[in-house]
Order: C-alpha cells, then sequence, then structure tokens
C-alpha cells in the first residue's frame, strides 16, 4: 500500500487538528475531511476555545494530564510566533472563583498552566460573593480563526476538504482504507454510541474590548472569556438537551450573571447569542475498531467525546489518533504483504 | 473666590473636579474656572497608554508613593460603577521584565496578585531573566478626559481656550488663587530648570490578541527607555523612548524603527498588527513632583498660587492623590492659613 486513502469525519477542531497530525506524522497518507459542517458552523465555533480542561472520569488523570501539556505546549509556541494573530491564539490571565472552597484546591493542571497560585485578599474582594479563587494565564483559540488557520495548513499539506454528510461509516469503505471518526456529537447517530450525550451550552458573544481578564465561576456555569475581537459569556449546562436554538430567557440569565461578577459588562455591545452541544461521554473514545462485512474489513480510529474539554485536549489527542492510523497503516500493509505470499 | 486652574491635562481637570467636590458647599462664592491652549485629545495625557504604575522606585519620596496608592484605591473603588466604561478604566494584568534581580518596588502591596515570574513564564522573553507579574489599571485619557469634562461642566465649571502668559495676567482679572497644571511648559510661566521634557514616542497598531501589558526595563537606559507594550480598550501601544531634554513633539523615524523593532522581537506576534497612529509627546521630567504653595505679590497684595506640576511618566498614576493634596493645600488658603516656610 503506497499511499493509504484516510477519510477524517468532521471538521471541528477534533477532526481538523487529527488530520494534521496524521499528514505530519504519517506523510504518504493521502488526508480527505469529509464533514456535514464546516467553520462557522461546528460546535467549536460556539466555544470560548479556553484551555482550562475537563476532567474525564474515565480516563486516567496522568493520560489528560499528558494530552493538556501537549496541547498546552503546542499552542503555547504559535502564541509566541508571527503566526498567532491569524491562528487566533493568545495568552489570556484571569481568576477561577468559587462561593465555597472546593475540596480540590490544586487541579491536576496547575502546573501546566503558567503561574498558577491563589488569590490574595485584596484579589477576592472584586467578588464579595466568593470565597476562594485562583489566578493564573493559559491559553485561548479563538474560533472561526484557529479553525480556519488548520483548514489553510491542511490545504497546503494538499488535504482535501468536502461537505458530505457521512450517515454510516461503512459507506466510506469502498474509497477509503481508513477512516478516522471525529463526528463529535454527530458520533450519536453515525455509530450509535448511546453512551455519547449533549451537553448544551448557550453562549453570548460580545463587544467588550476593555475586559482584558477572564473570570470564571468554578462551577463551570458562569464565565467571562475575552477572546480577540469578541469576550464570550457564559453560560448552561444542560444534559440531553438537543436544541440548537437561542433561548432568550437564557440569554438574559447569562447577561445577569456576568454582569454581578463585572459590572462594566452592562456597556457590552452587539450581542451575539450562540449555541453548541456539547459532545459529552464518560471518557474520550479513542481507539481502533475493524469494521467487516463479506470479508472486507475497514479500519476505523475513533477520536470523539471531549465534552466541554476538546480544545484543551486537542493536540494531544489528535496525535494519539494519528499514531492509531500508524498502527492501522501497518497491520494493512502487514496484511496486503502476507496476501501477497 | 475665584479659582483658576491653568491645565487641562489630567493633572489640571483632576485638580479642578477634586476642589470643586470638596469646596463648592464650603465655599458658596467659590467659582472654578480653567484656562487651557490645549484641550483633550491634544494634550500630554492623551497620548500616554494609561497604564497605572509608578515608576521602580520613588527615591525615598514617600508622598509621592502615598498619592500613587491614594490613586490606585480611588480608581479601585470605580471600577464596578456604572461609569468605569465611559471613564476609560480597567483592570488589566501583566509583566514587568529584567535582565537581573531587583528589589521589590514600593507599590507591590498596591497592585493585585504581585508575584515574581516563573521559569515557564521567562521562557516567553528571551534574554530577560527575572521579571513580576501583577494586575493593575487602565486609565484611558482620551476618555478620561472627556469624563472630567464633563462632570465640570454639570458643576457649572466654566473652560477658556487660551494661552496663559503669566500668573499676573490672571491676579490682574480678579483671580484669588492659580492652580498650575501646566506640566511640562510650567517654565513659560515661571521657569524651572529642574522641569526637563522627557519625550516619549509611541507607535498605535491593531493588535486585539494582546491582553497584557509587558514592560521591560534596562537599569542602564533608564525608565521607559526600553520597549514596553500596552494593550487598551482599543488599540496596543507601543513604546520605549524617553529622551531627557529633547524637546520635539515631531516623529521621529529612527525612533519608530527602534520601537517597531525592540516590540516586535519582544512579542512576535505583533508582526501581524496593523499600524494605525504614531504620536510623539513630552513627560513632565523633573526629580520631585512640584506640589507646594507659593505666595506672590501682586501690586500691594498677596495671590496665591498652588503648583501641581512635574509627574514625569507617572502623571495618571499619581493624579488623584496630587488633585487630593492641592485641594488641601486649597482649603489652608481659604481658612487663611500662612503659607508654610520653605524648607
Amino acid at each position: 500500500m503506497t499511499a493509504p486513502k484516510v477519510a477524517v469525519v468532521g471538521a471541528g477542531v477534533i477532526g481538523l487538528s487529527t488530520a494534521l497530525c496524521i499528514t505530519e506524522t504519517s506523510p504518504s497518507c493521502s488526508v480527505t475531511v469529509l464533514s456535514d459542517q464546516f467553520s462557522p458552523n461546528t460546535t467549536s465555533d460556539a466555544a470560548a476555545g479556553m484551555l482550562i480542561p475537563h476532567t474525564y472520569p474515565g480516563t486516567p488523570i496522568h493520560v489528560q494530564k499528558q494530552w493538556f501539556k501537549e496541547t498546552f505546549r503546542y499552542l503555547f509556541a504559535i502564541s509566541n510566533s508571527a503566526e498567532a494573530s491569524e491562528a487566533g491564539i493568545h495568552l489570556v490571565s484571569g481568576w477561577q472563583i468559587f462561593k465555597s472552597t472546593p475540596k480540590e484546591e490544586l487541579p491536576f493542571w496547575s502546573d501546566v498552566v503558567l503561574g498558577f497560585r491563589p488569590m490574595s485578599k485584596a484579589e477576592l474582594q472584586k467578588f464579595p460573593q466568593h470565597q476562594f479563587g485562583q489566578a493564573f494565564t493559559t491559553l485561548k483559540c479563538d474560533c472561526p480563526p484557529y479553525l480556519l488557520w488548520l483548514e489553510k495548513r491542511l490545504k497546503a499539506n494538499g488535504i482535501q476538504m468536502y461537505t458530505r454528510k457521512v450517515t454510516d461509516l461503512w459507506e466510506l469503505h469502498s474509497e477509503y482504507n481508513i477512516v478516522v471518526n471525529c463526528a463529535g456529537i454527530g458520533a450519536h447517530q453515525l455509530v450509535e454510541d448511546k453512551k455519547l450525550f449533549p451537553i448544551r451550552g448557550q453562549v453570548l458573544k460580545v463587544l467588550a474590548p476593555w475586559v482584558k481578564n477572564f473570570i470564571r465561576d468554578g462551577d463551570g456555569l458562569t464565565y467571562i472569556y475575552p477572546g480577540m475581537h469578541q469576550v464570550t459569556l457564559g453560560g448552561t449546562r444542560e444534559k440531553d438537551s438537543w436544541s440548537l436554538s437561542p433561548d432568550p430567557g437564557t440569554t438574559k440569565d447569562i447577561f445577569d450573571r456576568c454582569c454581578s461578577l463585572e459590572p462594566s459588562l452592562r456597556e457590552a455591545q452587539d450581542i451575539k447569542v450562540k449555541v453548541g452541544l456539547r459532545p459529552s461521554r464518560w471518557c474520550v473514545r479513542l481507539q481502533r475498531e475493524v469494521l467487516s462485512q463479506g470479508g472486507v474489513k475497514l479500519p476505523i480510529v475513533h477520536n470523539y467525546g471531549h465534552g466541554s474539554g476538546g480544545f484543551s485536549v486537542h493536540r494531544g489527542t489528535a496525535k494519539e489518533a494519528a499514531r492509531l492510523v500508524r498502527e492501522c497503516i501497518a497491520s494493512l500493509q502487514g496484511s496486503s504483504s502476507r496476501a501477497k505470499l | 473666590m475665584r479659582v483658576a486652574v491653568i491645565g487641562a491635562g489630567v493633572i489640571g481637570l483632576s485638580t479642578a473636579l477634586c476642589i470643586h467636590e470638596q469646596y463648592h458647599r464650603l465655599v458658596p462664592s467659590l467659582d472654578v474656572e480653567v484656562y487651557a491652549d490645549r484641550y483633550t485629545p491634544r494634550t500630554t495625557s492623551d497620548g500616554a497608554a494609561g497604564l497605572w504604575q509608578p515608576y521602580l522606585s520613588d527615591q525615598g519620596n514617600l508622598q509621592e508613593t502615598l498619592w500613587n496608592r491614594e490613586t490606585f484605591e480611588y480608581l479601585l473603588g470605580h471600577l464596578g460603577s456604572p461609569a468605569a466604561k465611559e471613564m476609560g478604566l480597567f483592570l488589566i494584568s501583566g509583566y514587568n521584565l529584567f535582565t537581573q534581580p531587583v528589589p521589590d518596588p514600593p507599590w507591590k502591596n498596591i497592585v493585585l496578585g504581585f508575584r515574581n515570574l516563573t521559569p515557564k513564564e521567562l521562557e516567553l522573553f528571551p534574554g530577560y531573566s527575572y521579571g513580576w507579574f501583577n494586575t493593575a489599571l487602565m486609565l484611558e485619557c482620551r476618555r478620561y478626559l472627556p469624563w472630567l469634562s464633563t462632570r465640570l461642566t454639570q458643576r457649572g465649571v466654566k473652560f477658556f481656550q487660551q494661552k496663559v502668559e503669566s500668573f499676573q495676567e490672571m491676579f490682574a482679572r480678579g483671580v484669588d488663587v492659580v492652580i498650575n497644571c501646566t506640566g511640562v511648559r510650567a517654565g513659560e510661566l515661571q521657569p524651572d530648570p529642574e522641569l526637563q521634557p522627557g519625550r516619549g514616542q509611541v507607535i498605535k497598531v491593531l493588535a486585539p490578541w494582546v491582553k497584557h501589558f509587558i514592560i521591560t526595563h534596562d537599569m542602564a537606559s533608564g525608565t521607559y527607555n526600553s520597549p514596553y507594550i500596552i494593550p487598551g480598550s482599543e488599540f496596543t501601544v507601543l513604546g520605549g523612548i524617553n529622551q531627557h531634554g529633547n524637546w520635539s513633539e515631531e516623529n521621529s523615524a529612527q525612533d519608530h524603527k527602534t520601537i517597531w523593532e525592540n516590540c516586535c522581537r519582544l512579542l512576535p506576534a505583533l508582526q501581524g498588527a496593523k499600524i494605525v497612529e504614531e504620536w510623539s509627546g513630552l513627560r513632565p521630567a523633573r526629580p520631585r513632583v512640584r506640589l507646594e504653595r507659593e505666595t506672590l505679590h501682586h501690586g500691594h497684595s498677596q495671590a496665591e498660587v498652588i503648583h501641581n506640576y512635574g509627574h514625569g511618566g507617572f502623571g495618571i498614576t499619581a493624579h488623584w492623590g496630587c488633585a487630593r493634596a492641592a485641594a488641601r493645600l486649597l482649603g489652608g488658603i481659604l481658612q487663611g492659613k500662612p503659607p508654610q516656610p520653605r524648607l
């Protein structure tokens, strides 16, 4: 097999970064991205893209930490280069605040972000309802810029991208040798994964360029994340809600909650509303599978179910997926040479 | 009681406001006026990025540290108010970078969350081996001065556009107290060899991905003669020029090159930034701020001047503390107190 044909299904941050890693580690592959949605209409486009990990109950912590470290290192280098503004990657400092002191004062990622420390009493005075807080500096990936930048890198590497709704992975078996499933919430239908469920998030994107620091309530429900052009105000975590329509009552509630943390947001302009369905799962499904029908095999690499932590671990899981693709290629080459004997 | 404030930069306008707030009820006849040849956006204050940050050392001038603290706390108190955006006031975090360890500054407990930089953070800034991180405030004068002007107008303070040639000219008109907030050109009203221009030049760019201030320090070249990057609400200010004794308000191509190259080396992401404006201004540099009362003789009578100038590159940083101090001096005059002997 000289040039294995790999299809990556999904063009959110996971699909695009996985496609990029595959071309980096297996340059002989011909990679094609297939998705029914591209930026600015992916789940990733609704996200703020903050590098603050979500904890997956079903994945060992050291693995999650490795993914986060990998992702942080990769983005840190871009943020410090001439490409930073095009890629939409920038450092941002701020505070995570808690109404009552959390059980775990030192999250597993505290030594990966920069300058992590508890907030001082003086800093906490800005948040009279909160008793405890953590200050740190982390990275933010603005979307669409980051996805568009990934698409540009992919095109430069000769990757083709097509708008196509894949309804069944098997339908690709005649055109491709390996399929990588980065369908995010789409995997619920695509591979009928009932362990995958949406956690609906509504956010506001507003103009408030004087907001330079992030503020996040440790309960994960209220957050203010300043991006290049807009500030993302959040949010909601509605388990099992599939609705992509913005809810006006929720909009007002998000706005009020954020204004109580940052009163100057009352002057924010140009409020836009977005909704995304976090592809949530007990653990990220990052594994190989082989589909077979009538003696024909189709190797699959799954890379989906990143929930609210997609941006935080995307590069780490993409690299692991690319490694699994290499394994698939090696297997295919092994079996094809066996077939020749 | 006629009080004339000369100068409409951050010092003049804030002093006028402070005086009116404190005394207009106590002194029903109080009449405050502002005289200036330059108003916002053409004052020195308008060109400043607006970062609250004193110099590294107050050189034993504890007064200045107190004025700085008073200003910070006053502004911090306004952060949560509906006026904050209109004032151009917001929190900002960032970095101070050094090539060698330095003592902590006198303002370390005034700003929020002051700490040393970690080795990983220093990796961002090759060539710098030591530094600080803290959260401070921005006060953009392009918004703050109009805000002050509106408050003053609401209070009935009158503004006059004219160049005042002498203190006597004011007294001849019946002004009782002159508040001299003339900044770098104070020497035109009364010679002051200690007052010198500290010429600065800045490039304003569009770089909305920059969320932190970055101030570098080179102990050899002196304050603000080393690159700095300060993101505002609309533009990011790039600077790093402080030429003592240079009166030119023209932009220099050489300085442009210095600023641009140094800032891009400091923050490679700036290479993608669009240049929007370039500006030169003169910091009113003085070994210490001149904030004192002086009694002048006008014919057979006495007239009072309160000097409030010479704030160098920290006018915004100290402005409110100085305004309050000037107001206290006016209080002394109103109470008929004799002037303090000159030390």
